[in-house]
């Protein structure tokens, strides 16, 4: 599984826009580029998820 | 025949095959885009399609200026396609769909990687504008190679199966380019060139999959 | 279903809703809340992923090249709202790819509308302008009510994308109206169409189960405020194609009213409602869902098959 975290201007911090599954990162590009496709990006990029961690939760 | 109708004739062949085969491929990836194996990879077919559909629309503008409008040179009418064999009918399968996607997709790219810096500014254009959406289409044929190769037994066979065919048929497709064309720079490489360049684009990821060099 | 472990009870949640959080994973939830959000998910899931060939076989019959890309561009938003709804019931332990590629045909939840045939395009914008307005009126309450936070954050663009297709279905129509055989076509299509959107919010109020998608905030209106809001859209673009439909405006309560006998039968071989026979009761309609209708098993079946065919090779081996 892949977080994809993107954003639209330059300005702004990248967000987080949906996750993904694929193997490797190269399926996982092309699925998270077609899937996210609801605005021009200026950036786009995957993390696989075990990575993150919760650091405040409410 | 004059010299120049023998050339324009050519030059509305290859664009012919380029519009036929773009709208081909789009129809067949399109008929997979709810049937592929993974919901993101049924995505990924949709969104393929629709660029392949693109890009045959604007060629069939241009076939129409070399040709003359006539209903042959409309997608919607047209009956006499130049397509290759195996687009005439539905993919057998999902290893059907990747071979079209990582060989053939990637040979009409090759094609038009020599269209670049065309004599014919209007291939040229259309050529730069198609190439950069390719990437997307060859990442998504090389993952899935990979990934059914690494599959068991049963699908390497299938693949083998498809790729067998799909690799001969895109090999000889490159017969679109001649010494004329090459002569006219309509494209800078001749049949022989386009595939060398193809081989040496796809056996890497042939070789690393173990699967048979094209 | 398999579902993750809940660590929350029904009263937490409604504390925490109060309290003006959204919930955000399993430990947050109830049991309930679990089972209520699975269930809702699952029909929104499955909706957008059987749309995707009920589209497909009619967009084969669209009449430019041009058409067919921009039916392949729907096709595609679809399906990517319906791995959005997927992966988010797999965060929350269901196991999807059971769920997509074993299940049983008859088990999919979505609108029976989907199960009978498309057959031309102009099937298919009225389809846009019908079946996606009505996705957009469900989803959109949803998404202003929902307290489930990852699927509030994942319906901006699903309603920005059924916007597109319900402007798709709407523009063709419109074209495909200013023919007289054009509008013949389309009221052909509107006559088996309309009330089969109309049934696919559901029982009425007075009939409805499911108390918790109101308390835990999974929707915000009821069925038939839904079923009106639908209708305050469908009705007058109905009436600006010069098409008839079996619906009106009632001036003094402000509300529409169907104008003929609902819920009725409907003949499914010839996509034709009954009318004649009069109204019948929603434990028919309900019947007649579980049954499930024609195109069922071959949409389920062209989804699967990608699958199937990969896990058959494997098996060969």
């Amino acid at each position: 599984m892949w977080e994809v975290y993107a954003r639209r201007k330059f300005e702004e911090p990248l967000a987080h826009v949906g996750t993904v599954a694929a193997d490797d990162p190269h399926l996982a590009t092309v699925y998270a580029r077609t899937i996210f496709n609801e605005f021009t990006w200026v950036e786009m990029v995957l993390y696989p998820r075990p990575s993150s961690v919760t650091a405040i939760k409410t | 025949m004059t010299e120049a109708a023998a050339t324009d004739v050519a030059l509305a062949d290859l664009v012919a095959a380029l519009a036929d085969n773009k709208c081909f491929l789009g129809r067949r990836y399109a008929e997979w885009c709810t049937a592929a194996p993974t919901l993101e990879s049924a995505v990924a077919a949709a969104a393929m399609a629709q660029d392949e559909i693109g890009h045959a629309r604007s060629f069939y503008p241009l076939l129409r200026d070399l040709a003359g409008a006539s209903p042959e040179t409309e997608a919607e009418t047209r009956t006499a396609w130049t397509n290759v064999p195996f687009l005439n009918v539905s993919f057998r399968g999902w290893t059907d769909f990747v071979a079209a996607n990582f060989l053939f997709d990637t040979s009409v790219s090759i094609l038009l990687e020599a269209a670049t810096a065309s004599s014919f500014s209007p291939l040229a254009q259309r050529a730069c504008r198609i190439l950069e959406e390719e990437p997307l289409h060859w990442l998504h044929g090389e993952g899935w190679t990979r990934r059914l190769a690494d599959k068991g037994q049963g699908v390497r066979d299938a693949l083998i199966a498809s790729f067998g065919q799909v690799g001969a048929q895109s090999l000889e497709w490159f017969a679109c380019s001649s010494t004329d064309l090459v002569s006219r720079d309509v494209l800078s490489r001749d049949p022989e060139e386009l595939r060398s360049a193809f081989r040496g684009r796809v056996n890497p990821v042939l070789d690393a999959a173990q699967l048979p060099l094209i | 279903m398999a579902a993750a472990v809940t660590g929350a009870s029904d009263a937490d949640v409604l504390d925490r809703i109060r309290d003006g959080k959204l919930i955000e994973t399993v430990d947050q939830m109830s049991d309930a809340y679990l089972e209520g959000i699975i269930r809702i998910l699952t029909v929104s899931a499955d909706t957008e992923l059987i749309s995707a060939p009920a589209y497909y076989n009619a967009a084969r019959h669209a009449p430019s090249l041009n058409a067919f890309g921009s039916a392949t561009a729907i096709i595609q938003d679809e399906l990517g709202h319906a791995h959005i709804a997927y992966r988010l019931m797999r965060d929350l332990g269901v196991d999807t790819e059971e769920v997509i590629y074993e299940r049983a045909p008859a088990r999919f939840k979505y609108p029976y509308a989907f199960d009978v045939a498309l057959d031309s395009w102009v099937e298919l914008v009225v389809a846009n302008a019908f079946y996606d307005r009505a996705g957009f009126t469900l989803l959109g309450d949803v998404f202003r009510t929902t307290t489930f936070g990852p699927w509030k954050r994942a319906l901006v663009k699903v309603d920005k994308e059924e916007t597109f297709h319900l402007r798709h279905g709407e523009n063709w129509c419109r074209k495909i109206a200013q023919s007289a055989e054009g509008r013949d076509e389309l009221q052909r299509a509107v006559d088996w169409m309309f009330l089969l959107t109309i049934e696919w919010f559901g029982l009425p109020d007075d009939l409805k189960r499911h108390g918790e998608q109101l308390n835990f905030g999974f929707k915000g209106q009821s069925n038939d405020e839904l079923r009106q809001t639908w209708m305050s859209t469908a009705v007058p673009l109905a009436k600006e194609l010069g098409l008839e439909v079996p619906a009106r405006l009632d001036e003094t309560s402000g509300k529409y009213v169907i104008d003929c006998p609902f819920p009725a039968q409907f003949d499914v071989e010839n996509k034709r409602w009954l009318l004649g026979e009069g109204a019948i009761s929603w434990d028919g309609v309900l019947s007649r869902w579980k049954d499930r209708g024609p195109m069922n098993e071959q949409y389920v079946e062209t989804i699967q098959r990608g699958k199937r065919g990969l896990e058959q090779l494997i098996a060969q081996a």
